[in-house]
């Protein structure tokens, strides 16, 4: 055991002795220095993973951000890597392999957008590099995977961004508002509780489900050159090629990720939990209504779930791509004293004007560059973006199971049910792994 | 013909096809062992047509199909996996569907019985696949469905390197002390691949015994073997890899170092959760005292975590002093880390150090101790509420509002009485989120001593609790002598009454003399009429009303709707009274219901007031529009009696625009009426092309008509863009439609 003596020069160091030259609130890699570092300048360092379309929208952000300097892309695939250079500035190293770009050590901001198999284990890496994480959604492809990246990120301190935006910024789809003042309405009770909350094409959105249904029957197709596909895989069970697996169409499939749910849910579903103050908890409930059994392998379709949670609100979830339609006309959201309609309409209608007196809701930080400057947890962050996850990801385990599903929100498993629970945490493909 | 039926037709076409090539004296023995096999042929058939039908409408109708399957075992389920075929070989899509939803489906809740016979079934599949991508696939189902029974059978396939991790994963699933028995056997044969599969499956499922297999690979030249080792032997949580992974921190090579980290932290943790608590903090103290490079404060603030969760409270000493410290993500981790120390020393030392403390030191010990839930903190945190520094007070504020909720409700419903507009900003925001028992009584009875402006305040939370037994003091507020007292008092009736006020706000409404504030009054009125009441009470003050007050009344009853309303109006609109009447046709062109239709069409078509002619147009327009269920033969019928009660052209374009929302033939016909009138041609030409072509999710309109007014709006609109979409769905359109 260190002694007192060693103690006392711990507590120092960890009362900034040993860091006294490092500013109070700004602390990126390039502030930090130490031997091997670039002179500090102005600029936070990005590297982004996954060159695919998601990809060159991050560098094209990153590349317009006079604050930030894109050092680093990587693709496992070469013609992916390439058109990544040809938009980076001059000086940007192209990699294959990830752990490379991790172990540069002056990364301040490592963007994953690969497909979901890797969102939770590069998430978990880099923030053990020391890095912080602006992820793509859907956080992760598994219930198990979502706690993790939580550890991760807390323990080594880092601030984490999941990519969609719409509990801060722009409006809801074809809802015809922003968050806010839905969040102000809800929020005052006025509405009354429990709440209902209507996500469908009815009420302003759009779920395309046909659109990333999987394939079956698909015949194996040789690997193109340059694509390194076992290293695409990586943590996902190996499958033959077919290249409907991979780019552009990856979302089909479960090994990868979860159809049109997991593709907009995200986006839909945290604006919810977010209005409905659910950041905290999950569903105790869920049940869908979809084609049975599903595919082993490829995403289908689905007509409707509903969540529910242990106060009596319900999140109903309606494609309208499959089976009978319950919303048309439906509110958004229902309470026991009021509905907010698309387009902002409320019952009694009085209500809408009233949202300017109610009061505002707590302030977030919705720049992820000021998140990284000041330490300060960004709006849409490892935990209140894990539980919107786990949102898409309970939808489509009573999805895959075709019964009703009761959760624990707090261990975060299914209850008495194994088999859920093993759609829920799912072993890896050596060497790959999140702990 | 669907997938269903082509796959139900594959299947008879084959039986049939060998039917016709048996020899004709083998056809009598060929029968007589149909006749022996029957059950198994009755399977076949029966299995063949589900696996048709797969995937189901919903659950409910596909469980009674795999129950059909389930009762048919074993021959049943053998007849189903045999259907499954290497990827391409035959279309197997449905077979797919059935074997993956009898797996998930026996594992539900009570599918025991179930659950054995498909698990036997697929571990025959398995035995009998001999194509690798098939073997596969049954490993993966058993992954998902299998028990300690199906173990000895995927533990066989671990020394292929095909198979071996399918195997592994499955086995890592069940997680049963014999899948860590078969995966241990495996490792002194397990080379290259293999073995990293094989010694991450035992620190996946930490198997103690394997640790002095393992500890050597922790030094492996391989880095792939080397890193998963690593990774097992943490996970293990065994003492004896102290060394191994203490080195493994301290490798080169940034990734290499931080994974090395990673684990020996990870194997704290496992010793912790041991009991060996000693080691544990031994090696989160190292890595403190060791760390001290600026760049490693990812590594200090897990150290940090690890040591709390390991030792608790004796973790103190370590967070207090990282809490001020420079580092600012160790500082953010050590701010969420304290308030899981619940320790009466520790809160002391906290207050200490806030009270000395400034600015956003200050913040966040003050922030900590609000997270710390010890009510010992309130003395220092209240009286933060008054420093000077602003960022202080609020989160002062933030902070008893969950140590102390009741006091804090007192505290600052007084600064109500406040005329500087910042604290009582500041008062009310965090009043907004307060949960505090008799919170609406207190806010209320705040108002008594409360300045302008904190009545403003008070009435806005009052309105936003909905506190409808404080409606009096919401009432009394009504007549404050300050305006921006009686506006937040108009507004927060909205939601401090109930339908059974209505007759005093009424009352309130009529007595009101701001016009914003009426016009608030009167929405109240209007909801609570709604929500049960009616029109009667406004009916009743109508007969008592004088000439002042009637165009109010009626203007009410008009946001109201309904018969009753109407007749009034219609009296009034009658009554020659210039006055009375213009009240009654600015109600009428008001009204929300569609019982208003009729009288607003007679009135466009009689009335000689040229107001009054434009109002009542608007009003059918806007009833026309808002009725979603008004049949589309209804709602042009109306419009185009309203098109021919319009005289200027303004108006007629009103009506045209109307008609452009409804995509009906009739509509266009009216439409394209008036593409001859130089004055409407252009408002015309646009609505023909919104009524006639496609737009998103809605064909275009078909027929002659369509095809004759579309030519039209070609040869004389001078809109570019009316013109091209109207040529372009003319172009696409097929002959003769």
């Amino acid at each position: 055991m260190p002694g007192c003596k060693q103690t006392v020069t711990r507590r120092s160091f960890l009362r900034g002795a040993a860091a006294a030259a490092a500013a109070f609130t700004i602390v990126p890699r390039y502030v930090l220095g130490g031997a091997g570092y670039t002179p500090p300048s102005d600029n936070i360092t990005h590297a982004v993973v996954g060159i695919g379309g998601m990809g060159r929208g991050h560098v094209n952000m990153v590349n317009g951000d006079k604050q930030s300097r894109l050092i680093a892309v990587c693709d496992v695939d070469q013609s992916h890597l390439a058109a990544g250079l040809k938009m980076a500035p001059q000086g940007c190293k192209g990699y294959a392999d990830f752990r490379e770009v991790f172990d540069r050590g002056d990364i301040d901001v490592a963007h994953i957008v690969t497909p979901p198999h890797w969102h939770a284990l590069m998430s978990v890496a880099a923030a053990e590099a020391g890095m912080d994480v602006w992820c793509e959604k859907p956080m992760t492809r598994t219930i198990a995977e979502g706690q993790k990246v939580i550890d991760a990120i807390q323990r080594n301190g880092r601030v984490f961004r999941l990519n969609t935006w719409f509990r801060f910024q722009g409006g809801l789809y074809g809802f015809g508002s922003t968050a806010k003042p839905i969040k102000q309405l809800v929020a005052s009770g006025l509405l009354g509780w429990p709440l209902t909350v209507r996500v469908s094409p009815f009420t302003g959105f759009n779920w395309k489900v046909r659109a990333w249904s999987g394939r079956t029957n698909i015949a194996p197709e040789p690997v193109p050159a340059g694509f390194d596909y076992d290293r695409w895989l990586g943590p996902a069970p190996y499958k033959p090629y077919f290249r409907h697996r991979t780019h552009g169409s990856f979302r089909g499939y479960w090994d990868y990720d979860g159809g049109g749910l997991a593709d907009m849910g995200q986006h839909y579903l945290d604006a919810v939990q977010y209005i409905i103050d659910k950041d905290h908890t999950s569903p105790v409930e869920i049940e869908a209504y979809a084609p049975w059994p599903t595919h082993p392998d490829a995403c289908g379709p689905w007509g409707q779930i509903t969540m529910t949670y242990d106060d009596g609100c319900r999140i109903i979830l309606e494609s309208g791509e499959w089976g009978k339609t319950d919303t048309r006309d439906k509110p958004y959201i229902e309470g026991p004293k009021g509905k907010l309609y698309r387009g902002f309409k409320t019952d009694p209608p009085e209500l809408a004007a009233m949202v300017s007196q109610l009061p505002e809701p707590e302030p977030m930080i919705t720049n992820f560059m000021d998140s990284v400057r000041t330490r300060k947890k960004f709006a849409l962050n490892e935990v209140n973006g894990n539980r919107s996850n786990m949102l898409v990801h309970l939808a489509n385990a009573a999805i895959r199971t075709g019964r009703k599903l009761r959760f624990d929100p707090v261990a975060q498993r299914f209850i008495n049910d194994e088999g859920a629970n093993r759609l829920a945490d799912q072993p890896m493909r050596a060497p790959w792994r999140l702990a | 013909m669907n997938e269903s039926d082509d796959r139900m037709g594959h299947h008879r076409k084959s039986r049939g096809a060998i039917a016709q090539v048996l020899p004709a004296t083998l056809v009598v023995v060929a029968m007589v062992m149909a006749i022996a096999a029957a059950p198994a042929a009755l399977a076949q058939s029966k299995v063949a047509d589900i696996v048709a039908k797969m995937p189901a409408y919903d659950s409910a109708t596909g469980q009674p199909m795999l129950d059909e399957i389930l009762k048919l075992a074993p021959d049943g389920l053998k007849e189903l996996c045999s259907l499954v075929t290497p990827p391409q070989k035959t279309d197997d899509a449905g077979a797919r569907y059935a074997v993956h939803g009898l797996v998930l489906y026996t594992k539900r809740p009570g599918g025991q019985a179930d659950r054995a016979k498909v698990e036997k079934a697929l571990l025959d599949a398995l035995a009998a696949a001999k194509d690798a991508d098939l073997k596969v696939f049954f490993i993966e189902q058993l992954q998902l469905g299998g028990s300690d029974a199906a173990v000895d059978a995927i533990g066989a396939l671990l020394g292929e390197e095909r198979f071996c991790d399918p195997a592994a994963q499955a086995l890592t699933r069940i997680g049963t002390p014999r899948c860590v028995e078969l995966i241990r056997n495996a490792l002194p044969d397990a080379k290259g691949k293999r073995l990293v599969t094989i010694v991450q499956a035992l620190g996946a499922l930490a198997d103690k015994l394997s640790v002095k297999t393992i500890l050597p690979y922790a030094a492996d030249k391989d880095q792939t073997l080397r890193r998963t080792a690593w990774f097992s032997l943490a996970n293990i949580g065994d003492a004896s890899a102290v060394g191994a992974l203490k080195a493994a921190a301290n490798s080169t090579g940034r990734y290499e170092r931080a994974l090395g980290t990673k684990y020996y932290l990870l194997l704290a943790s496992r010793l912790a959760e041991g009991g060996e608590k000693g080691e544990a903090e031994g090696i989160c103290l190292e890595l403190l005292d060791t760390r001290t490079d600026p760049a490693d404060g990812n590594v200090v603030c897990a150290a940090l975590y690890v040591l709390q969760e390991a030792v608790g409270d004796k973790a103190a000493g370590e967070l207090l002093a990282a809490l001020e410290g420079k580092n600012a993500y160790v500082r953010e981790a050590a701010m969420e880390i304290l308030p899981r120390v619940k320790s009466p020393a520790v809160t002391k030392k906290l207050i200490d150090k806030a009270s000395a403390a400034t600015g956003a030191t200050k913040v966040a010990l003050i922030s900590v101790l609000g997270q710390c839930g010890d009510k010992a903190a309130v003395p220092v945190v209240m009286a933060a509420m008054d420093d000077k520094d602003p960022a202080v007070a609020a989160a002062a504020m933030q902070a008893a509002a969950r140590l102390a909720p009741g006091d804090v409700l007192k505290l600052l419903t007084a600064r109500m009485k406040s005329t500087d507009p910042a604290p009582i900003a500041a008062a009310k925001s965090v009043l907004a989120g307060l949960k505090a028992d008799g919170f609406d009584k207190t806010v209320a009875a705040a108002m008594a001593d409360a300045s302008a402006p904190g009545k403003a305040a008070l009435l806005g939370l009052l309105a936003a609790r909905g506190a409808t037994a404080q409606s009096k003091v919401v009432f009394g507020a009504l007549e404050d002598s300050d305006q921006s007292v009686r506006a937040a008092a108009a507004r927060a009736l909205a939601t401090v009454t109930v339908p059974a006020d209505i007759g005093r706000v009424l009352a309130q409404m009529l007595a009101a003399t701001d016009a914003g504030q009426q016009a608030a009054i009167q929405g109240v009125v209007v909801s609570l009429a709604r929500k049960g009441p009616g029109p009667g009470c406004v009916l009743e003050a109508l007969a008592k009303a004088d000439a002042k007050q009637r165009p109010l009344l009626l203007g009410t009853l008009a946001r109201i709707g309904g018969a009753d309303g109407l007749a009034i109006v219609m009296k009034d609109l009658a009554s020659g009274d210039a006055g009375t009447t213009d009240a009654a046709a600015r109600a009428l062109a008001d009204w929300q219901g569609p019982e208003a239709i009729e009288p607003l069409l007679k009135l466009a078509g009689h009335t000689d007031n040229k107001v009054h002619h434009v109002l009542a147009l608007r009003g059918i327009v806007r009833l026309v529009g808002r009725d979603a269920n008004l049949p589309a033969d209804k709602a042009v019928a109306i419009l185009g009696k309203a098109l021919a009660a319009a005289k200027q052209p303004a108006e007629k374009g009103l009506v045209i625009g109307a008609l452009g929302g409804i995509r009906s033939t009739a509509a266009l016909k009216l439409v394209a009426g008036c593409l001859d009138d130089a004055a409407l041609r252009e408002v015309a030409a646009a609505a023909a092309v919104k009524i006639a072509c496609p737009a998103r999710r809605q064909k275009g309109l078909t027929g002659p008509a369509v095809r004759k007014a579309l030519g039209k709006v070609v040869s004389v609109s001078k809109n570019a863009r009316a013109v091209e979409q109207a040529r372009k769905y003319l172009k696409s359109m097929p002959a003769g439609k």
